[in-house]
């Protein structure tokens, strides 16, 4: 279990005993409702910044590259350091890293899988031609709200230190605000110390101030809309994106380090910078500005143990929905003081889902069965990777999920039963008791999907089944096997030249 | 089983998540240009300022001179693009009288924009002039073709080749 599952607990009334076999930081964890971010300038914002600065030691210098609690692996999950377009040569960068750190690992390694899931991935600083909704401006907030939430839990873990809150660097206004740098932030013998940042930074000066730099301002504060334009350009969401969010950057540093997004969250002030866009968008919420009705959307993010987690956009809708709150919020000039916040989210398509088992491969289907064994995501180091299904407790379900199915072609007539814990050697049927679903090509189909370019048949979908009713069935008449499968039973012949593939497939649960 | 049912058969037990949507698109209301800068000029920027003039569009033209109230008012800088960190800034002025010293502190004064995650594509920039626009007009300083300046603050690097596509005055309709 891990962090997000206290929320869980907390919002179903489950029993405590959820919690057995957690270790004791995270025990304590769970007695305490609500985080609270200081700011950096706070006796409690200087506190958490010492704990700050030992963990980002710890995970630059003591944690192994290729661990997601690594320094290295959160910041590439930002973006890698090289080039950030075009999406060929981002692609070709991240290859090659993850070929340079994980040498000799299998691409079933579950944290190298996990590099390929996370890495280049902020929301919204790429363009993919080939996933052309990847990256979009609407969530530049609700990705990074998840970024920095699951990285505070992995300085929790870190720290072996349940009461860690990462605290806030207040740039914009109020009785803690200063456009200097904290000063933690300025001492060459810290952790937190970066000695390329532009001229007068590390000095202390205001960073807004002086030649080639941003005059930091609260416009975003006169939109009352979350999204405004077709292009996504007008609205509080873009508007904060350019300032003071892109100013901070570029008033910060250069090429090398804050002021360009491959680099950026190297520098551990990226952090702080990025828990006060947090606040800010949190205070435009206080003020009465609903945030939009959010589409189906999953973030990957690693746990406190180094799990991983598919984080719903909606989850991020409010601070309260992830259990933390800030110790003020900003109120432009002229507005009325906080309002009523929005009201916690607590619907079951708003929390987080847990990896419970992934496909080390994707699967090629054709005219015969295909069999695919699951294994563990992040298993107990040493232990062997293999898995067995398990029924969620009752307040939790469980859910096959295979994604970025594609075709070259019209498959024709053919669909793909879908089975889990098929005894080897055996071709069920649909009445079987394995049975969970069965997929088609209806949304993959050339032409279906409006964002391909004309000709083009690189065409992704996801289809997922609730497998919770037939994993608890066969465990208690059947027993379950050792070893988890799925197996995809095709019914009909697909075209020779339509050579669907199911990208992935994964287990998970809440 | 003919490919209707078995199509029919398996949506039944699946959910199909589909791929987000262009949220943005949804949600947005409708802009509509008053002046725009003229169609397809890509723009250099370097040291040295450049002022655009903007051509008003006809049946947009009692806008600049009456906008409806409260109608919010927007300069857009559009494909705002870099090879690499500018590390510089740009001011923006509009109806800025020719020969005066551009200053933060002139009431022609619209913002400063900076190529933050411009790299992987080009990013549109947009400023709320809703009242910078209307105390413009009621000074009479906003003629029928307004300009736009782009000043530098810094020395960019040459290597970032920093450009920036159309500008424009839009209006978003409610």
């Amino acid at each position: 279990m891990h962090m997000i599952s206290r929320r869980v607990v907390l919002t179903t009334g489950a029993s405590a005993s959820l919690l057995l076999g957690t270790p004791d930081w995270l025990k304590n964890a769970a007695a305490q409702t609500t985080y609270t971010r200081y700011s950096a300038t706070s006796p409690e914002g200087k506190a958490m910044l010492k704990l700050y600065e030992k963990a980002v030691d710890t995970m630059m210098n003591k944690i192994p590259k290729g661990d997601p609690r690594n320094w290295d692996f959160q910041w590439y999950s930002h973006w890698i350091p090289g080039p950030q377009g075009p999406w060929s040569a981002v692609a070709k960068k991240k290859s090659d890293t993850i070929q340079l750190i994980y040498a000799g690992k299998p691409q079933t390694d579950p944290h190298r899988a996990l590099a390929e899931l996370m890495w280049d991935d902020c929301q919204a600083h790429g363009s993919n031609p080939n996933n052309p909704t990847f990256f979009q401006e609407e969530f530049f907030l609700p990705w990074h709200r998840y970024f920095v939430y699951y990285f505070e839990h992995i300085i929790r873990g870190v720290l072996q230190n349940a009461d860690f809150a990462l605290p806030y660097w207040n740039y914009l206004g109020g009785p803690s605000a200063s456009r200097a740098i904290p000063e933690e932030f300025r001492n060459p013998s810290s952790a937190l110390y970066r000695p390329n940042r532009n001229a007068g930074v590390n000095a202390g000066a205001p960073i807004d101030s002086g030649s080639g730099r941003t005059p930091l301002n609260a416009d975003a504060f006169n939109e009352t809309q979350y999204i405004d334009s077709p292009d996504g350009s007008i609205g509080f969401c873009p508007i904060l994106d350019g300032n003071p969010h892109g100013a901070v950057h570029v008033d910060v540093g250069n090429g090398t380090n804050m002021g360009r997004v491959p680099t950026a969250a190297g520098d551990p002030v990226f952090w702080v910078h990025h828990a006060e866009i947090d606040r800010l968008w949190e205070s435009w919420n206080r003020l009465g500005h609903p945030n939009p009705s959010w589409p189906d959307r999953n973030f990957v993010f690693a746990n406190a143990a180094g799990g991983m987690v598919r984080a719903p956009v909606a989850g991020a809708n409010s601070a309260d929905n992830l259990g933390y709150r800030y110790d003020s919020y900003f109120v432009p000039a002229g507005a009325t003081p906080a309002v009523a916040a929005t009201a916690p989210l607590t619907t079951f398509a708003a929390r987080p889902l847990e990896v419970r088992g992934i496909a080390a491969n994707a699967l090629s289907l054709g005219d015969a069965p295909v069999r695919a064994s699951l294994s563990l995501p992040s298993p107990p180091l040493g232990a062997a990777h293999t898995m067995q299904f398990a029924a969620p407790t009752t307040a939790r379900s469980l859910y096959l999920v295979l994604t970025d199915i594609m075709l070259n072609a019209d498959p024709g007539d053919v669909v793909y039963d879908v089975y889990v814990d098929v005894p080897e050697g055996t071709t069920p049927t649909t009445s079987d008791p394995h049975y969970v679903g069965t997929i088609n090509f209806f949304h993959v189909m050339p032409g279906h999907d409006m964002t391909a370019a004309p000709g083009e048949l690189s065409h992704h979908s996801t289809v997922v089944f609730n497998v919770t009713d037939v994993v608890r069935k066969l465990q208690s008449v059947d027993g379950l096997a050792q070893q988890a499968t799925v197996t995809l039973i095709p019914s009909g012949k697909p075209a020779a030249d339509a050579k669907p593939v199911v990208g992935r497939v994964e287990l998970l649960e809440r | 089983m003919s490919s209707f049912l078995q199509i029919m058969r398996a949506a039944l037990p699946a959910l199909v998540l589909t791929t987000a949507s262009p949220l943005s698109q949804a949600l947005a209301a409708e802009t509509i240009t008053i002046a725009e800068s003229p169609a397809g000029a890509a723009l250099p920027l370097g040291e040295t300022p450049v002022t655009v003039t903007l051509a008003l569009l006809p049946q947009a033209a009692a806008r600049l001179r009456a906008a409806p109230q409260g109608e919010p008012v927007y300069l857009m800088v559009e494909r705002v693009h870099a090879d690499a960190a500018v590390e510089a800034t740009y001011e923006v002025y509009l109806g800025l009288p020719a020969g005066a010293a551009p200053r933060r502190d002139d009431p022609h004064y619209v913002g400063d924009f900076n190529f933050f995650d411009a790299e992987a594509r080009p990013r549109n920039v947009s400023f709320n002039i809703t009242r910078l626009f209307a105390r413009l007009r009621a000074a009479g300083a906003l003629t029928d073709t307004p300009t736009v300046t782009i000043v530098p603050n810094g020395r960019p690097a040459p290597a970032a080749r920093a450009g920036i596509g159309r500008l424009a005055i839009v209006a978003i309709g409610r």
